[in-house]
Order: C-alpha cells, then structure tokens, then sequence
C-alpha cells in the first residue's frame, strides 16, 4: 500500500508534467502551412499592380512545385521567386516564394482561383482570393520594385541569412532605367511577351568603314531562368562588342516591356554583298513557358570598295584622325638616343592603323618601334589613340631635323582620301663631352666606361673587344669539326703506305730493278732515237732489255718463237703479245733494210713507248 | 729530302685543317655602336629600354659575352636576380677567363638569399672532368685545342717514324707520350662538358618561387621550394614540365619549364 502511494505520487505530478509541456509545445510552434498564397491589396484599378505571393514550405512539399490556375480577368506582367531559410526555438523552415505582378484587365470582381499542391498523394490548395478592379485613366503604373519576400510566421535569425533571390532577367536591370520612345519600338512587337530585333547604322559602308551593329530584346514577362545571348558570327568583318549593356523601359500598346540593347562594332573586311546571320537568344523551359529560340532578322550589307588612287601615305586606315608628333628632349648627344612618338587620335578603324612611313633619312639609326592603343566607345563612335614610339640615334653633331610624316585616310563621311602631315622637329646634337645632361656620368672614350661609382661592380660596362681569333660559334655541332679529326688517319694511311714502298725499294733490288725498268727503257729510247742509223735496232734492244728486267729473265738472244713462249707463260694477253712481236719483226726489218721500211724509226720508237706503258701496267 | 718534303705537305694540311675549324668557330659579333646605345641608356637609368637593346642582339643571333654580361648588369639594376645570374653565367660561358664576370657572378652569388634545402654538393666524376677546363676555356677553346693537340700528337709520330735512331728520335718520342696524354686530358674534358651539357645542362630558376612536385603535375606538390637565382641540373622534360635536381643529385622533382632557363646559349640555339 505504502509502495502504490509512492507510484501514485510520483506519476501524478509527471502526467501533470506532460500535459502541460505539449500545449506549451504547441502554443510556441503553430503548425506550418505547407501552401499559402496572399496579395498585398484587393482593391486596385485597371492602372495598378498586384502581387500574388505563393509560398511553399519546402520540408513538407519536397521537390513538388505548385499548380497555378488559369488567371481570367489578369495579365502578368512580371515574375520572381526566392527561397528563405529561418530558424525558431531550434524549428529550420525553408520555404520557397513565388511572386506574380498581376494587372487587371477588366474591372468587376476578379477571382484568383485555388492554387494547388500535390505531395506524395496528397493535395494541399489555398483559398480562392478576390480582388475588386476598378476602371483607371488608361496609364498603367510603373511596374513595383521586386521585393523580398514576406514571412508571415517566423522571424529570420541573424545566423541564418535568407538566400538571395535567384537570379533573374529584370532582377538584373536596374529600375532607372532610361524610357524609350514608343515610336521607336518595331511594329511586330504588339502582342508579344518577347522580341528580338537587330539593326545597322550603315548598309551601305565602305570597305574598313565603322558600322554599329545593335541588338535589343524586348521582354514584357521576365523568364525566370537567364535567356542566353547567341552573337551572330561576323565572317567577314573585324569586330568589337561595346563591353555596357543599355537598359531602357518601354509603354507599347498598354504593355510595358523592359528593354535590354546590346551594341558591336564592326569594319567591313570584305568588299560586295555580306550578309549578317540571325541574332537569337534562348529562354530555358520554366513553370510557366515551355521555352524556345528568339532570333533577329538577317541584315545584308552591301560594302563599298575604297576609291581608287589613294595617296601612296594611305596604309588602310579608314574615319576621321589627326596626327601629332613628340620628342622627350630636343639636345641630345652622338649616340645618345631620342625617344620619338607619334601619336594618331579620332575615329575609325584605330586599332588597324598600321605603323606610318618612317623616313628619319641618313642622320639618324633607328630601333624597332613599340606600338601602344586606347580606344573608347561613346555615343554611337568607336575612337581612340594610337602611339608609335621610336628609339633614334643621331650619327653626327650639329643641328638634325627628323622629318615630317605624311599620313593618309579615308574619310567616309566626306568619300574621299584626307592626307595630313606633321611638322618637322628640329634636334640639337651636341659631341660626346658637351653633355647636357649631368656630365659626371657621361664617359669620355669608347674604351671599357665606369660610372660614377666604379667600386660598386654591378655598374660596369663594357664594350666589345675582337682580341679573340676563337669565335663561340655553333663549332662542336658543325659535321665538319668532326670530321677534320679523320685527316690525320688518311695522312697515317698514306704516309704508311709510303713509307712500307721506300723500305722495300731500298732494300729490294729486283724490286728497285722491277719498279725503275719503265723509267729506264724510256730514257734509252731517247737516247735511242738521236742515232737514227741505229734507232730501229737499238729501239728493238730497249724492249728486249725491258722485258728482261719485268720478267727478271734475260730474255736477249732468244728467237721470236721463244720469246713468246716465255711471255706466254707470265701471262701477256695475246694482243700485246702480238704487238712485241710486231715491233721486234719491225725494228729487225728497219735495221737490215732501212730505205725500204714501211715505218719509220721515229715512228717505230713511239710504238715501243707506247707498248712499254702498256706493258708496265699489265705486268 | 724526300722526308722533308712529305712532313712540309703534312703540317699544310694539318694547319689548314685547324684554320678550317676556328673559322667554323666565328661568330657574329656586337657591332661597338649597337652595345654603345645600350650602353647609354643603361648610364640613364633607362635598365628597360638597355635591356631591350641587348635582348634583340641576342635575337639577332649576336653570341658576344660583353652583351650577356651588360644584360646581366641591367637586369641585376631592375632587381631580377634570376635573370642577373642567368645572363652572368652565359658570359662566363663565353669569356671564362674575364675577372669582371667573375667578380660579378660572385657578387650576385654571395648575395643572393641562400635556398637552405639546394646548396650544392659534391659533384660526380663527370663534373670534376669537366671542370678541368670549364674555368679556363670556351667549349669552343677546348674543341680547337684538343684538336691541335691531336694534330701535333700526329706530326710527331710522323716525325718519329722518320727519323733514325738517336737522341732527337728519343726525345721526340718522349714530347709525342706528352702530347697524347694533354689530348687525352683536354680531350676528356672536352667530351664531358659536351656530354653534361646534352644531359644534364646547368639551368636557373627565374621566377622568385617555385615549388618542387613530385610527379609533372600540380597534384603532387611538396614542402620545397625554389627560390630566384638558384642552380639547378635539367634532367628531363614532359611537355610542359620539366625534372631538375640540385648539383649533387640529392633533390630531384619537377616543375613548370616556363620557370627555368638553360644557361647554355649553345643549347638554346640548336
């Protein structure tokens, strides 16, 4: 009994306990509607502008989007969505937000039918909402600012900043934007939510001619997702996109539409009929549009060619320019540099302009030129600056001029060629030593130059010196080096070769004999044919003798027949064989009956020669 | 007679020969005007303008170490200290025996801000070979001398053979042994400088900070880094990486090409 009153003392007070702390829970967190549409008024006129806010708890809804209804009675006009993130007594609530800018379009009373939710099977809607339009001047009010959502129910917590809204097409245009003329807005726009139209300021330009090519998108309901812009492909001209987009508002036909202009530069590159393709833009699929291409109309441009005879100053530069000239000092020295500028400004094809004709004469040596631009885009003209800067060296002393420029354009607005010069500037050269500048620092030789400071070596000079024989060439890649280390090997080759056939000559005398026999037969044949009683016979004798000393047999005394034999056996071709034979039958001939010889001894001692040179070879 | 004679014709074409080669070893020179206006403006103050003069020599094809020593000079003026010890060490290349360059490289070498992980270490045999004539002649010097020195080692033997036994064979003998063994000497030397520029050239590091990865590519970076000016050996390149080691071979890793430049003019231009 004791221990039940003890149990009951105990779970009074905790089921008191529990009882109290869930109508406080549910006091302090009101159950969160998962759809909630509102308007910010309900009583307008046909000039005023609602805004419908839908709000979706995003925990409960999931990925679920709403249905909208068919709005009868209204127009939108402009769209916005947003997500929030807020946190109360440790509850996090995401909830997405979608605005609608609502213009009546009749008056009476005007029903915004439920707006529905389907989540997992089941359906959440909202109540219908009932505006009363009234009739208006017939001057429909700007449209509002998009504003942050409201969050009827909870607070946001600084540590929980809401997300920004995403990002959308007017979320984007600022709402001071410039109004435009209504007359300048294309016929083809009535009645559309999206226009794209693309124009040119010139259809007619010439050749290299500026030409301002202008893209505006007109849009009456804002997509929600960003429409992406597609340039056209400028083939066949040279082309600069002006980097700021204009904004503009405009009332058309009781629409109002916000206007988006796009601009580029082109110059014509080609001559004759060009044709510039389409611009489009692309709007992504939303909730309320399936999405699609806008494009422009094409434009045909019919480009001019330049007039013919251009002064021979014109290198393609097209506008309206002038010309100026700098030097950074006017008294310099021999070999100290003058920076030289010219600068063309103004209008036109600037960025092509090519480096001017310079023309500095023999007084002056010149370096590469450095070529620096700036250009701007105002009202509707692309201008700007170009600098051509050059280093010039005087080659003497004494007072030189650097000469005028001519510079040549074509300028269409006048259809003609323009040609402007500049002055020409006088330079006072003074001679190494007279410097006007500071003369502690000027060196006095063209030998190795200190300056001021010589004991900090990080300030020495020099200049070159041609003590060197060896240059630093590409030696060791050349083929040629490479090959020079060969010339010893040949000179080896034949210095052995040499050496091998003097030793063996010198030590071998039936070699020497071998070797000399040639050599002596022609010298007794000379000697020979001074006696010319005895010529054919001594003639005949040299041969014999010369065979003797090839052969290293003695050969003198043999008869013909033996003779053969024997050479036979050594191996004489036949022909030469035949010749021998020929000359001993003719020199015993002319020896035994000179008056009646066929051949002459003169004759027979150059046949022998002749054989023995052929013999020295064979044998 | 006949002995005189061919040793005559010999020294003609060995010496023509040697002619040949230190005319394939010209190259084209500064012109005294051209380094004279760089030269002034260097005086000015104008390091840009000056650096500008010498640089378009060099792309001029001109191979002078009077230029690469004044680049160096200007650069060192702008506080490039990369690009200062880049161009000192080119003119060593080229004037090895001028003690301006020396006296400069030193300086730049002393005060430049140490890299603690890559100071240089013992270098490998190669190297040492090398070095026996790096300080003292251009590659160029030491291909015309180990060529003459090859020359003479012939003629002398040509001469040897000739002549007969005595003391003038004997002691051509002995000047023929010392004369092959200066070719074999230079020779080496010669060959290893050739072979350490084709292999592993000497380059510097020109950017102020390179960190070292591990493999050619940004993902396997490592605590080292590379600071302006230091030494380093090219040991590889992958496209646009380039494998680098310290002199000794003790830190190797790689590293963007466009951060190292090969001192080696010679390599540049082939």
């Amino acid at each position: 009994m004791k221990k039940f009153n003890l149990f009951l003392l105990l779970l009074i007070p905790l089921v008191l306990a529990l009882t109290g702390v869930i109508p406080v829970h549910a006091q302090t967190s009101p159950a969160k509607p998962v759809l909630f549409a509102e308007v910010d008024r309900t009583n307008i006129s046909t000039d005023d502008t609602i805004i419908l806010t839908v709000t979706v708890d995003m925990f409960e809804a999931s990925l679920s989007k709403p249905q909208m209804p068919a709005l009868t009675g209204f127009e939108v006009i402009g769209r916005n969505n947003a997500t929030q993130i807020s946190m109360l007594n440790g509850d996090m609530t995401v909830q997405e937000t979608y605005q609608y800018y609502l213009r009546p379009v009749k008056t009476g009373e005007l029903i915004i039918e439920p707006i529905t939710l389907s989540v997992y099977g089941s359906t959440y809607s909202t109540d219908p909402i009932v505006i009363q339009a009234s009739q208006g001047t017939g001057n429909p009010n700007p449209l509002p600012q998009s504003s942050r959502p409201s969050s009827p129910n909870l607070p946001a917590f600084p540590n929980f900043p809401s997300l920004p809204n995403f990002p959308s097409i007017d979320a984007g245009i600022p709402f001071d934007s410039q109004p435009m003329d209504p007359a300048l807005a294309p016929a083809e726009l009535a009645g559309r939510d999206y226009f794209l139209e693309a124009g040119v300021d010139n259809l007619a330009p010439y050749q290299g001619e500026q030409v301002l090519y202008t893209v505006r998108f007109y849009t009456a309901v804002s997509p929600i997702n960003q429409p992406e812009y597609i340039e056209p492909s400028f083939t066949g001209f040279w082309h600069e996109t002006v980097p700021e987009e204009k904004y503009y508002s405009l009332q058309f036909e009781k629409h109002a539409y916000n206007v988006i202009e796009l601009q580029t530069i082109l110059f014509p590159t080609v001559v004759g009929d060009v044709q510039i393709p389409p611009a489009q833009i692309r709007i992504p699929a939303d909730i309320f549009n399936s999405g699609g291409t806008l494009s422009s109309q094409s434009l045909p441009l019919s480009v001019k060619i330049l007039p013919d005879n251009p002064p021979t100053s014109f290198n393609g530069a097209i506008g309206n320019f002038n010309i100026q000239t700098q030097v950074d000092t006017d008294i310099t020295n021999v070999d100290e540099p003058v920076t030289y500028k010219v600068l063309i400004s103004g209008s036109g094809n600037i960025e092509n302009i090519a480096e001017p004709d310079w023309n500095e004469g023999p007084d002056w040596r010149s370096f590469d030129t450095t070529t620096n631009s700036s250009t701007q885009f105002e009202s509707g003209d692309y201008s700007g600056t170009i600098v051509f800067e050059r280093l010039l060296l005087p080659t003497r002393s004494g007072t030189l001029k650097i000469p005028s420029i001519d510079f040549s354009f074509f300028d269409p607005s006048a259809g003609s060629y323009q040609t402007i010069s500049t002055q020409p500037i006088d330079i006072t050269v003074q001679t190494d030593g007279n410097s006007a500048s500071n003369p502690s620092n000027e060196p006095n030789s063209e030998s190795e130059v200190l300056l001021a400071n010589p004991i900090v070596e990080l300030n020495k000079i020099k200049v070159p010196s041609n003590s060197s024989m060896i240059g630093n060439g590409k030696l060791i890649s050349s083929p040629i080096y490479w090959l020079l280390f060969t010339i010893p090997l040949f000179l080896f080759i034949g210095f052995s070769a040499w050496r091998h056939y003097s030793i063996r000559y010198q030590n071998d005398a039936d070699y020497r004999i071998y070797k000399g026999a040639a050599k002596k037969a022609h010298r007794s044949l000379m000697r020979a044919g001074r006696n010319p009683n005895q010529a054919s016979s001594s003639a005949v004798k040299v041969l014999v003798y010369y065979l003797s000393e090839k052969m290293n047999q003695r050969l003198a005394g043999l008869t013909l027949d033996e003779l053969s034999v024997s050479l036979r056996s050594v191996g004489l071709k036949d022909d030469l064989l035949d010749q021998v034979q020929n000359c001993i039958m003719l020199g015993e001939m002319g020896s035994y009956s000179p008056d009646n010889h066929s051949v002459s001894s003169k004759e027979l001692i150059q046949q022998i020669e002749d054989l023995i040179s052929k013999l020295d070879r064979e044998l | 007679m006949r002995n005189i004679l061919i040793l005559l014709i010999t020294a003609i074409v060995l010496i023509s020969s040697l002619v040949i080669a230190v005319d394939l070893s010209s190259s084209k020179r500064a012109g005294l005007e051209n380094i004279i206006t760089g030269n002034k403006l260097f005086h000015l103050g104008k390091y840009d303008q000056a650096i500008g003069i010498y640089e378009q020599l060099i792309d001029q094809g001109i191979s002078d170490s009077v230029v690469y020593f004044n680049l160096g000079n200007a650069y060192y003026q702008q506080g490039d200290i990369g690009r200062a010890m880049l161009n000192y060490k080119r003119a060593k290349q080229l004037a090895p025996r001028d003690s301006d360059i020396k006296m400069n490289l030193e300086f730049v070498e002393r005060n430049m801000i140490s890299n603690e992980d890559f100071q240089p270490t013992a270098s490998g045999p190669l190297q040492s070979i090398a070095n026996l004539t790096q300080s003292w002649l251009t590659i160029n010097e030491s291909a015309i001398l180990s060529l003459a020195l090859w020359f003479l080692f012939f003629f002398l033997y040509m001469v040897y053979r000739i002549l007969n036994k005595g003391t003038i064979r004997t002691s051509i003998g002995y000047l023929t042994f010392l004369v092959i063994f200066m070719f074999i000497l230079i020779g080496a030397s010669f060959g290893s400088r050739i072979i350490i520029e084709n292999t592993q050239p000497d380059a510097i590091v020109i950017v102020s900070e390179i960190t070292l990865n591990r493999e050619p590519n940004f993902e396997s970076t490592t605590e080292l880094k590379l600071k302006n000016g230091t030494n380093i050996k090219l040991l590889d390149t992958k496209g646009e990486w380039i494998k680098l080691s310290t002199a000794g071979f003790t830190i190797q890793g790689w590293v963007p090409a466009s951060s190292v430049e090969i001192v080696n003019v010679d390599f540049l231009r082939t």
